[in-house]
C-alpha cells in the first residue's frame, strides 16, 4: 500500500441536505457555480411517502425524501453532466480499491453511508439511517478525509470505520455505492435542467397512482394521526407521533427542512428566468414550510407530557397535517404549467 | 401560535445537544429565505431525546429481564446497538430463527466460540465483553 499522502482542493461547505450538498458541492469543484437549492429542485429531492405497514426503528416508516443517489443522478441526467454511479460492489476490499484509484486521479468521490458508525458524527443521530452521504477528497496513511455536509468542518474517518459505514446493512444498504463527475459541459442548459426537475417533482408529489406516496399519502397520515391514540394507547401513540417529527426534523434538516429548500429553489429559478408565478410558489412554499414548522412544535409539546394528553390534540395535529396536504397541493397545482 | 412561540423562546436555555451547528433554512412571509447555521432548537432536541429515553427504557426491560433468566445477553447487545432481527440476520449471516433460539440463555450457553465471535465481532466488542453485558 503506498502512503503518499492525497489531498484534492475541495472546498467544503456545509448544506441542509446531504445529498444536494455533495451534488452542489462536487459541481463547484469542477468549476460550474451551483447553490444547494439548485442541485436539490433539479435534482427533484423533494417528496413524501407514507408506509405504515414498514417499520422503521419500530413504528411507522415515511419519507421526506427521493430515494438515495435520485438527487445527484437526476441533476445529472436533466443538465446533460458526465457521471458516474456504481451502484455496487461485490465485495469491500475492491469498493475500497475503485475510491483509492478515484483519490489518485484526483477525483472527489461521493459515496453512500450508513449512519451508525460514522464515528464523527453528533453521538444523537447515530440510528441505523441508511441514507447519509459524504464526499471523500483525500487520504494520508490510514486517514480518509470526508466532508460531510452536515458537519461544520472537513472531518477523518478511518479505513476500517470507513469500510463499516460503506457496507451498512438493513433498508436501504449502501452496498459500497459511489459516485462522481467526469466532467462538466462548458455551457449547462439550466433552463432546461429547472422544467425537466419541476415537471418530475410535480408528477411525484399529485401524479403518481398510489394513494400513499405524495399529497395522498399526507392526508392518509394525518387520518391515522387522529385515530393512533384509540387505537395503540397513548404511550405508543406519542411514539408513533415522535418518529414523524423526527423524520420531519432530524437528520440534517429534515424533511419540514427539505420544504424550505425546495421554496428556495422555486425562488432561485423565478428570479434567474423572470417568472413571476415561480416566485408566487416560492412563497407559498414557503408558508407551507413555516407550517411544518408549527406542527413539529405543537407535536413536541405533545411528546413532551405524554402520559395524561387530550385525545382532541391528535385531532388538532391531523387537521393539521391536513392543512398542510392542502397547501402544497396547491404549490404543485401552481407550477405544474410553468414554463421557463 | 403565539403560545407555542414563547414557550420555544423559554427553552433556548435547555439546549441538551451541543455538538454540532447545522445549517438550517428558514422563511419569513414578506422578507424572504434566510439561512443559518446554528445548533437545533430546543423544540427539536426534545424529539431527539424522547426517542433516546424510548432505547433507555427498552434497554432497562431488557436488562431486568436478563438478569432474571428470560433472555441472553445477545438482546442486550441487539438493543444497544437499535438492532431489529432482520438486520442483525443480514449482519451475521444466521436465520433469524436461530437468533431467537440464541436469545435464549440456556441456548445461549452451549454455543459454540466461533458463533460467539461472530456476534461478538458484529456488535464490535470482545467475546468476554459478549458473555458479560454492562446491565442497566
Amino acid at each position: 500500500m503506498d502512503s503518499k499522502p492525497i489531498m484534492i482542493n475541495y472546498t467544503h461547505r456545509q448544506a441542509g441536505h446531504c445529498e444536494s450538498g455533495a451534488t452542489s458541492n462536487l459541481f463547484n469543484f469542477y468549476g460550474y457555480k451551483m447553490s444547494e437549492p439548485m442541485a436539490f429542485g433539479i435534482g427533484t429531492g423533494i417528496y413524501f411517502s407514507y408506509l405504515p405497514f414498514l417499520k422503521l426503528m419500530f413504528a411507522p416508516m415515511m419519507s421526506f425524501r427521493n430515494l438515495p443517489n435520485t438527487v445527484f443522478h437526476r441533476s445529472m441526467k436533466y443538465l446533460g453532466v458526465d457521471g458516474t454511479v456504481i451502484k455496487k460492489f461485490s465485495n469491500e476490499r475492491e469498493s475500497m480499491e475503485a475510491l483509492d484509484r478515484n483519490l489518485e486521479k484526483g477525483i472527489p468521490t461521493g459515496l453512500q453511508v450508513g449512519v451508525f458508525n460514522l464515528t464523527f458524527f453528533p453521538p444523537e443521530y447515530r440510528m441505523h439511517y441508511n441514507m447519509h452521504n459524504l464526499v471523500v477528497f483525500g487520504r494520508e496513511g490510514n486517514l480518509y478525509h470526508v466532508s460531510d455536509t452536515v458537519m461544520e468542518h472537513p472531518q477523518t474517518i478511518t479505513y476500517d470505520d470507513l469500510v463499516r459505514v460503506r457496507w451498512a446493512k438493513g433498508a436501504f444498504a449502501p452496498k459500497g455505492k459511489m459516485y462522481w463527475i467526469n466532467s462538466i459541459p462548458k455551457e449547462l442548459d439550466i433552463r432546461n435542467g429547472v422544467q425537466q426537475g419541476i415537471k418530475k417533482s410535480v408528477y411525484e408529489m399529485t401524479k403518481v397512482p398510489f394513494w400513499l406516496i405524495g399529497i395522498k399519502g399526507m392526508r392518509v397520515m394525518a387520518r391515522d394521526i387522529k385515530k393512533w391514540p384509540k387505537k395503540h394507547g397513548n404511550q405508543k401513540a406519542a411514539f408513533y407521533l415522535g418518529q414523524i417529527l423526527r423524520m420531519a426534523e432530524d437528520f440534517g434538516t429534515g424533511g419540514a427542512g427539505f420544504r424550505y429548500i425546495f421554496g428556495s429553489f422555486l425562488k432561485e429559478s423565478g428570479e434567474t428566468f423572470n417568472n413571476k408565478e415561480l416566485l408566487e410558489a416560492a412563497d407559498l412554499m414557503g408558508r407551507t414550510a413555516n407550517k411544518w414548522r408549527e406542527f413539529t412544535y405543537l407535536g413536541a409539546r405533545n411528546c413532551k407530557n405524554r402520559s395524561s394528553q387530550p385525545v382532541e390534540d391528535y385531532v388538532t395535529l391531523g387537521d393539521m397535517m391536513l392543512e398542510i396536504a392542502g397547501m402544497e397541493e396547491q404549490v404543485f397545482k401552481k407550477i405544474e404549467k410553468v414554463t421557463v | 401560535m403565539d403560545k407555542v412561540e414563547k414557550e420555544g423562546k423559554a427553552e433556548k436555555e435547555e439546549l441538551i445537544y451541543t455538538y454540532n451547528r447545522e445549517l438550517h433554512y428558514s422563511f419569513e412571509p414578506g422578507k424572504g429565505y434566510t439561512r443559518k447555521v446554528d445548533y437545533h432548537y430546543p423544540g427539536n432536541q426534545v424529539i431527539i431525546k424522547q426517542s433516546w429515553d424510548e432505547a433507555e427504557s427498552r434497554l432497562k426491560d431488557i436488562s431486568s429481564k436478563i438478569r432474571k433468566g428470560q433472555l441472553s445477553p445477545i438482546a442486550f447487545y441487539m438493543e444497544k446497538n437499535l438492532m431489529e432481527l432482520p438486520m442483525l440476520s443480514d449482519y451475521t449471516g444466521f436465520m433469524q430463527w436461530r437468533i431467537k433460539r440464541h436469545l435464549k440463555p440456556k441456548v445461549f450457553s452451549k454455543l459454540k466460540p466461533g458463533i460467539l465471535s461472530n456476534y461478538a465481532s458484529v456488535f464490535n466488542i470482545g467475546v468476554n465483553e459478549l458473555m458479560n453485558p454492562p446491565l442497566t
